[in-house]
């Protein structure tokens, strides 16, 4: 490809951008980039590029001066002088803020950001999170994964989360937001939120699939388990060795595998580390018929005892 | 169509953020005229926005770095004879990812620098129209009745911002650029 090529493909995206923009709400001429993205990933890629650079350029917002629009009276005065306080108050801070709107974690880190707002996002294990705070609304895009949101009261700009296609409003303060493979998992545990239309409130959960709302209240000690991650700990009350086993593998990259059928459905309980799935398979193996063998690249077999000899020479079986 | 905007995402998080770290050291490399810059660093990007398993890449960095390293030394292998500065510096594209948040902050400022740059640079009618959409966030009908202007035209001008804006991101540095490519020259000399 020519650099003629590149050239041209780089504004012919932009084209399309600008044509968004023209067409805000148009699903027909979202339908139609589609169709355009679709002839060559070369231009998604293209198309990525162009949407970036306009959200990177978003920063300008709060950038001195010259790119701001001339004088048109009351309401760019208005933002001029609020955009200056915001530099002038903010400043290291206040940068900071600007520098990533993208915020990601590694499978088995956590992280806590704190947002200008004073509103406060955590992020589990391998967890993706997109921030874009405008005028009108302070917005979060949850890309992958799960978060906890400790959301800061601010009357004019509505805190959103979106997650695969679901809004969740915050109408108060602390929720957590699991993506799930094909659910959303909504937790409340201080104040309410709004799912599209349905109010949640502390001490209940949302669970989204296809569009569809199902809200439940939630015994004390499970809104406890939903949250525990936020202390580093799993919290297990009778999920079968299956699902802790799931739980446990979110924080590892070495996975730990239930390899029998016959030792899955048992249920097991008990609060450990994150970071602790030895101690897990442990206290497994001391209260279950259960044995585990470890391969050298880190991943754990279970199998149950008495399942016939493992004809493997690569682990060790304890 | 949900994992078009799921691959999307991911793509401007976790990868187009190294896009100029790229390019700068592709041009650095790649000081001879039969290669493209643009089109290794296009070719790149293809490769790594069409891997399969994206969604388990949070290190682009060193992602992005490794498949432009690949494309760079089947270039070199073609060639049959390789510049042995050249062989040094694919080396160099093996950094590991690291969280060096001082070099965050330095390439966040010159990201801000270089926006600022462009949109100075536009020309007046297409500047009014990107401020009023990227900051003031006015519709288009809203800019056209403002600016006097009709909405296609003002869709026009847009476009134009963007295309500059998208190339301005891509790119590093002009300074830092120019004199990398000085020290490049010597190396030779000396050789």
């Amino acid at each position: 490809m020519a650099q003629n090529d590149g050239q041209r493909l780089n504004q012919e995206a932009a084209d399309w951008l600008a044509r968004l923009h023209r067409e805000e709400f148009s699903s027909a001429a979202r339908a139609q980039l589609d169709r355009w993205l679709d002839a060559d990933p070369a231009r998604e890629v293209a198309f990525a590029r162009a949407e970036y650079a306009w959200e990177r350029a978003e920063r300008l917002r709060a950038a001195p001066t010259a790119v701001q629009a001339p004088a048109r009276g009351g309401r760019s005065w208005w933002r001029t002088a609020a955009v200056f306080a915001f530099v002038a108050l903010g400043g290291v801070l206040g940068y900071q803020a600007w520098l990533a709107n993208h915020y990601a974690t590694g499978v088995g880190e956590q992280r806590t950001i704190a947002l200008e707002d004073g509103s406060e996002i955590s992020l589990n294990t391998d967890s993706r999170a997109e921030v874009s705070f405008n005028a009108r609304q302070r917005t979060v895009r949850l890309l992958h994964g799960e978060a906890l949101f400790k959301v800061e009261h601010d009357a004019a700009r509505p805190f959103v989360v979106e997650a695969a296609g679901t809004a969740v409003r915050a109408l108060g303060t602390a929720f957590n937001v699991r993506l799930r493979s094909e659910v959303v998992e909504v937790t409340v545990t201080e104040g309410a939120v709004a799912v599209d239309h349905d109010r949640i409130d502390a001490g209940s959960a949302a669970v989204v699939a296809a569009g569809a709302v199902s809200a439940v209240v939630l015994p004390e000690d499970v809104l406890r388990r939903r949250v525990a991650w936020r202390e580093g700990a799993i919290e297990l009350k009778g999920e079968t060795l299956e699902q802790a086993v799931e739980e446990f593998n979110r924080y590892r990259k070495a996975r730990l595998i239930v390899a029998d059928p016959a030792i899955a459905a048992i249920r097991v309980g008990g609060r450990f580390e994150t970071g602790e799935a030895a101690k897990f398979v442990n206290a497994v193996k001391e209260n279950f018929p259960v044995r585990s063998v470890e391969q050298e690249d880190g991943t754990v077999y279970l199998f149950g005892i008495g399942a016939g000899a493992v004809a493997d020479d690569s682990g060790t079986s304890q | 169509m949900q994992d078009r905007a799921a691959r999307q995402s991911w793509f401007k998080a976790v990868i187009l953020p190294h896009e100029p770290a790229l390019r700068r050291l592709v041009r650095r490399m790649a000081a001879t005229p039969d290669v493209d810059v643009d089109d290794i660093v296009a070719e790149a990007l293809l490769r790594a926005f069409t891997v399969t398993d994206f969604a388990r890449i949070d290190r682009g960095r060193t992602f992005l770095f490794t498949i432009a390293r690949n494309l760079l030394t089947d270039i070199a292998r073609r060639r049959a004879v390789v510049p042995f500065e050249v062989m040094a510096s694919l080396d160099e594209l093996e950094t590991a990812d690291t969280h060096p948040s001082a070099e965050a902050v330095v390439s966040a400022r010159d990201e801000l620098h270089r926006l600022q740059r462009v949109v100075e640079g536009l020309p007046p009618q297409c500047r009014r129209v990107f401020s009023l959409r990227r900051i003031e966030e006015l519709s288009l009908a809203e800019i056209a009745g403002e600016l006097g202007l009709s909405v296609s035209t003002v869709e026009k001008h847009l476009a134009k911002a963007m295309g500059l804006l998208t190339r301005a991101m891509a790119e590093d540095s002009p300074v830092v650029a120019a004199i990398k490519v000085v020290k490049w020259r010597r190396t030779t000399d000396k050789g």
